[in-house]
């Protein structure tokens, strides 16, 4: 580069009008997609959850109702304030909590490696799913769109 | 700008990199509830969407304009073929005096024809003149009675059935237009009160509403969802995911109650279904128990037409798959009131186009399909194949 190339850069502003432009447009876009995210979940309240194992439903719980229905022969339930629902498959087992009175359903322990269903949040709304890949467990809301099962 | 200009270029290209380059496909459940005929519906749809066109800003608003209409029709289903409307065709049509022609739409009409074609296909084990009967046993409104002696009698019951048998000689016109019913002329006397035929359309009122709404998804252009009349009819569509199937699961109709709490597994068949309506009926729906001879007694709102009381047949439930939900609705209550052997005759010699479930109890529970094997999956030991020769 040139040494007047050079001065003209160091004359030049920082920020010339057009730039601005870009990064506030940039900025726009996150922000927007941000809010795009967050806004189109559905944060209903939960109404009950089923859980799969292996693609099976084995169990359910209805918030509304407050009661729960056994579906596999693979699950031990404890009744108390809050419901204790152990899964036993093949690779694992599993125990899911349920809070009747804060209507949340959160997974409290798992014999896998990765602990990552046990540190996913819980189910408050009907937006939230959790998953124990190493298990093949699915917890998911009532009328989420990957509950499957129509029980007639 | 010259300085802004790679800037802009990187993030183009980030945005492509992270987008992918052809449009993502995701989709969407929306869900609407009504509570109709007595009973809750549930509408679910399931509409696909590229995610990242700006194409989709009607999505919402489709959908509710669907909601309404079904809405609409379930509404409309209900005020012409309810008992519990004085207005209503079908009361209007009961109030009628014997041999009268009474006005009705173009819904009532459709669904008499359905229940007049299935009555003739079952030889009557599917009857919706079973009115009398009905009320008489404390359903549909009803208050049931307190103890087996305050059953109706053999004479009271055996006049119900006498007018039922009449339902053959309803008459259905359409002229320009308009529908009309013509009642058929025979009464019959119970304590000073001359009765003419009345009809309970109960029993299949739900399948036609769930005909109508299936219809709805194409009109809105919809592959995906389903439509759920109490669990007693659905129309399903495709299911977005896996293979586009739902699981249907059936229940066991002798789950266990503890402390008011069903115990054990809810179902005890499973089968993949899409694109299919589907009717299902039992007597663990709405019953009540009395003291018997030999403990308690189940009467169910489930009735035999020939006995005019509810079924003793020994089928706890009954499943139609394909076809028309309002004729599978009616042809559960048939193969219920048939019993096991009339049943088997009846699915392999006129329903060879549709897939059938039913259970019974005969020493043991058993269940009966006409599905192949490996199509379907039974998950509780407790019920054995029925064998029939």
């Amino acid at each position: 580069m040139s040494l007047k190339k050079v001065q003209q850069v160091k004359a030049d502003r920082g920020f010339k009008i057009f730039d601005l432009i870009v990064y506030g447009a940039i900025a726009l876009l996150v922000a927007a997609l941000f809010i795009a995210v967050f806004a189109s979940r559905d944060t209903s309240p939960v109404e009950g959850i089923r859980v799969y194992a292996g693609g099976t439903a084995v169990f359910e719980y209805d918030f509304e109702k407050g009661s729960y229905t056994v579906l596999g022969e693979s699950v031990t339930v404890t009744d108390g304030e809050v419901l204790t629902v152990k899964i036993d498959t093949a690779g694992g087992c599993n125990v899911l909590e349920i809070n009747k009175a804060e209507r949340t359903a959160k997974m409290a322990e798992a014999d896998c490696r990765g602990q990552d269903c046990v540190h996913t949040p819980a189910i408050k709304d009907n937006s939230g799913i959790i998953y124990c890949s190493p298990h093949g467990i699915k917890i998911v809301p009532f009328g989420h769109e990957e509950d499957d099962t129509v029980l007639m | 700008m010259k300085k802004s200009a790679p800037l802009l270029i990187g993030f183009i290209l980030s945005a492509m990199l992270f987008s992918g380059c052809s449009p993502r496909r995701e989709y969407t459940v929306m869900e609407e509830g009504f509570y109709f005929m007595n009973s809750p519906s549930l509408l679910t749809v399931y509409d696909y969407f590229y995610i990242n066109r700006v194409e989709d800003g009607g999505r919402t608003s489709k959908f509710q304009q669907m909601a309404e209409e079904v809405n609409g029709l379930l509404s409309g289903l209900d005020s012409a073929l309810s008992t519990s409307y004085q207005t209503s065709d079908i009361s209007r049509f009961n109030a009628a005096a014997a041999g009268a022609t009474v006005e009705i739409g173009e819904d009532t009409y459709n669904v008499l024809s359905i229940a007049k074609s299935v009555y003739s296909l079952t030889e009557g084990y599917y009857n919706p003149a079973v009115y009398y009967s009905v009320q008489a046993y404390g359903f549909n409104g009803a208050e049931p009675p307190e103890s087996a002696a305050d059953l109706p009698s053999e004479e009271e019951i055996s006049i119900y059935v006498e007018l039922s048998e009449h339902f053959g000689d309803l008459k259905l016109t359409a002229a320009e237009g308009k529908y009309y019913a013509e009642k058929p002329a025979y009464t019959a006397e119970f304590n000073g009160e001359t009765l003419s035929l009345k009809l309970d359309l109960g029993g299949i009122g739900k399948g036609y509403a769930a005909d109508k709404a299936d219809r709805l998804f194409e009109k809105y252009g919809y592959e995906y969802g389903k439509f759920n009349f109490a669990s007693s009819s659905v129309a399903f569509k495709r299911h977005p995911l896996e293979d586009n199937a739902f699981t249907l699961a059936l229940v066991n109709p002798r789950r266990q109650i503890e402390n008011g709490t069903y115990v054990g597994r809810a179902d005890f068949f499973r089968v993949a279904v899409s694109d299919v309506a589907v009717s299902s009926g039992g007597d663990y729906e709405n019953y009540y128990e009395l003291a018997g001879e030999n403990g308690p007694v189940r009467y169910c709102h489930i009735f035999n037409p020939f006995t005019g009381k509810p079924i003793e047949s020994g089928i706890m439930s009954a499943t139609v798959i394909g076809g028309s939900a309002a004729e599978n609705d009616a042809l559960t209550t048939a193969i219920m009131a048939m019993g096991p052997q009339k049943a088997v005759e009846f699915i392999n010699s006129k329903l060879a186009s549709k897939q059938v479930v039913f259970t019974c109890d005969t020493g043991g529970y058993k269940y009966y399909t006409n599905i192949p094997e490996g199509f379907y999956q039974v998950v509780n030991d407790s019920f054995t194949r029925l064998e029939i020769t």
